[in-house]
């Protein structure tokens, strides 16, 4: 499997407004990560931990202050059409149409408004959409919101799902459904995706491989396969393997905690 | 069980009006209050039914309305591009916006004699001076509508790559709507309520002016008769922007 997006020695320190030059708090130190054509991989951590910095680095939407992004064999210097976000609940626009809202980055590439309405209208379909085309956000419920941002970031065709916290913000059981659904959607959309997320659940109900950051300074700390047979189950989610992964992935937390507060 | 509520909420606002008509009605007749200070609503009526049918009030209603469709156009662009360059620049607003809200609370319209020296004892003052008052407002409420943009939209344009075009028209503009057609009502409000005071000042034409000389020949009628409709056209205009408001304020949720 070649790779999709490769980080390469990333850093980044963000300056204190008020502090000297010259200081500021570093947020990432040193993260390097690869991601297979195809692959679906999470990033999870604590809350603060530079994770959705890191996704927006890759996004193009922060400039690294050392290290680079290649993504498809390029040097990433801003957004590149290869990619694709969908961020935290609200996103959506609440003056548009759940249309309007999918057919929004194909609007802003100048697709005539025929073909751009096929487009959404298909991808509407395949968020499972189809009957709210003409609803606007107020009048659906936070998961149906989180579908039309998924379709907007779809419309476009991109090679790659950048998805921060996209599910944060939902009821637990909303949250796990939407997983499900994000997945039936990947296999048939076939899209390499990084998702960011603080839920251990999550992580391994989603992903192929989950890499584990550390608190500020963030490093990437763990990267913890999930070898359970898609498409995921109850049965493989709740398996022997599943636990393990879980085990795994707390012990790995409670030891950052007890680093952090300078416990043995 | 909505809607019974804002029925009688209808109700109960009808009948305090009456209420006030009756016994102001009552008071003039019986003498308490003077109907040299204050004519009887029903004689307000009457009067504004008459005035319908002559020129007097046309004309001044037709100057008063040219007045203001000029302040307006003037104070919503104005104020627009103010309150954009307000909320562009940091330190425009940090220096402005605390005066601009102390101008806003300030009965700015006595300064209308120094207005008067520069321009004049017509139209030309009338116009500036509700242009000055309409326009803060405005300013104000587009400097409030942009800033308070939530950050993840502007986030979503950029990583779609808008231009900056698209990111202004597209998305900002968009989103600060609500708190943009707060600022346009509060505009044309105070744009109406300025060139009336302005032409009751300065005696230069239009209702405000008719106001004033029928105040000068004790025309007590004629005075309130053409209050009313004043107040009514306020009233009007009031309500169809809070409609369009309230209806915009649903859609953004």
């Amino acid at each position: 499997m070649s790779d999709a997006i490769e980080v390469r020695a990333v850093s980044k320190t963000f300056l204190e407004s008020d502090a000297a030059a010259g200081s500021g708090i570093l947020a990432i130190r040193h993260a390097d990560l690869r991601v297979g054509r195809g692959e679906f991989v999470s990033l999870l951590g604590p809350s603060g931990c530079g994770k959705s910095t890191l996704l927006d680095i890759i996004g193009g939407l922060e400039a690294p202050s050392a290290g680079q992004v290649i993504v498809e064999g390029e040097t990433i210097r801003g957004p590149s059409r290869k990619m694709a976000m969908v961020f935290q609940p609200m996103s959506v626009f609440p003056w548009r149409t759940t249309l309007e809202n999918v057919a929004f980055g194909l609007e802003l590439r100048g697709v005539g408004r025929t073909e751009r309405e096929r487009t959404a209208r298909e991808m509407i379909e395949l968020v499972g959409l189809t009957g709210f085309e003409q609803k606007y956000p107020s009048q659906l419920s936070g998961g149906m919101n989180q579908r039309v941002a998924i379709a907007r970031a779809l419309a476009l065709d991109p090679d790659i799902l950048l998805m921060d916290e996209p599910f944060g913000a939902l009821d637990e059981q909303t949250r796990r459904l939407m997983g499900l659904e994000l997945l039936r959607i990947w296999d048939r959309a076939r899209k390499t995706i990084v998702f960011v997320t603080h839920s251990i659940e999550e992580a391994i109900q989603l992903s192929d491989r989950i890499l584990l950051m550390s608190a500020r300074p963030s490093v990437i700390r763990e990267e913890i396969p999930v070898p359970l047979p898609r498409p995921r189950s109850i049965e493989s989610l709740t398996s022997d393997t599943a636990k393990d992964i879980e085990r795994r992935i707390w012990r790995a937390l409670m030891e950052e905690v007890g680093g952090a507060t300078g416990a043995p | 069980m909505r809607l019974k509520r804002a029925h009688t909420v209808r109700a109960a606002q009808l009948g305090i009006v009456l209420t006030v008509a009756v016994a102001l009605e009552l008071l003039v007749d019986h003498g308490v209050i003077n109907d040299l200070i204050l004519s009887r609503p029903s004689q307000m009526i009457v009067r504004l039914w008459q005035d319908f049918g002559g020129e007097e009030l046309w004309v001044s209603f037709a100057v008063t309305a040219r007045d203001v469709v000029i302040a307006v156009t003037l104070s919503l662009s104005i104020g627009t591009a103010m309150g954009y360059a307000l909320h562009r620049f940091f330190m425009l607003r940090r220096a402005l916006e605390p005066l601009l809200v102390a101008f806003y609370s300030a009965p700015a319209v006595l300064l209308y004699p120094i207005f008067m020296i520069f321009f004049g004892q017509g139209n030309e003052t009338v116009v500036v001076m509700a242009v000055v008052l309409a326009t803060v407002p405005v300013a104000i409420n587009v400097a409030v509508g942009f800033n308070s943009i939530a950050p993840i939209w502007r986030k979503v344009g950029r990583s779609l790559h808008t231009t900056r075009a698209q990111m202004f028209f597209s998305i900002m503009v968009p989103a600060a709507m609500p708190t943009i057609v707060t600022g346009f009502r509060l505009g044309l409000t105070f744009a109406l309520v300025g060139v009336v005071a302005l032409e009751f000042l300065t005696y230069s034409g239009g209702l405000g002016k008719l106001v004033s000389w029928r105040y000068f020949v004790f025309d007590t009628d004629g005075v309130y008769a053409a209050i009313l409709l004043v107040a009514a056209i306020a009233i009007v205009i009031n309500a169809l922007l809070s409609a369009l408001e309230r209806r915009v304020r649903r859609r953004w949720g």
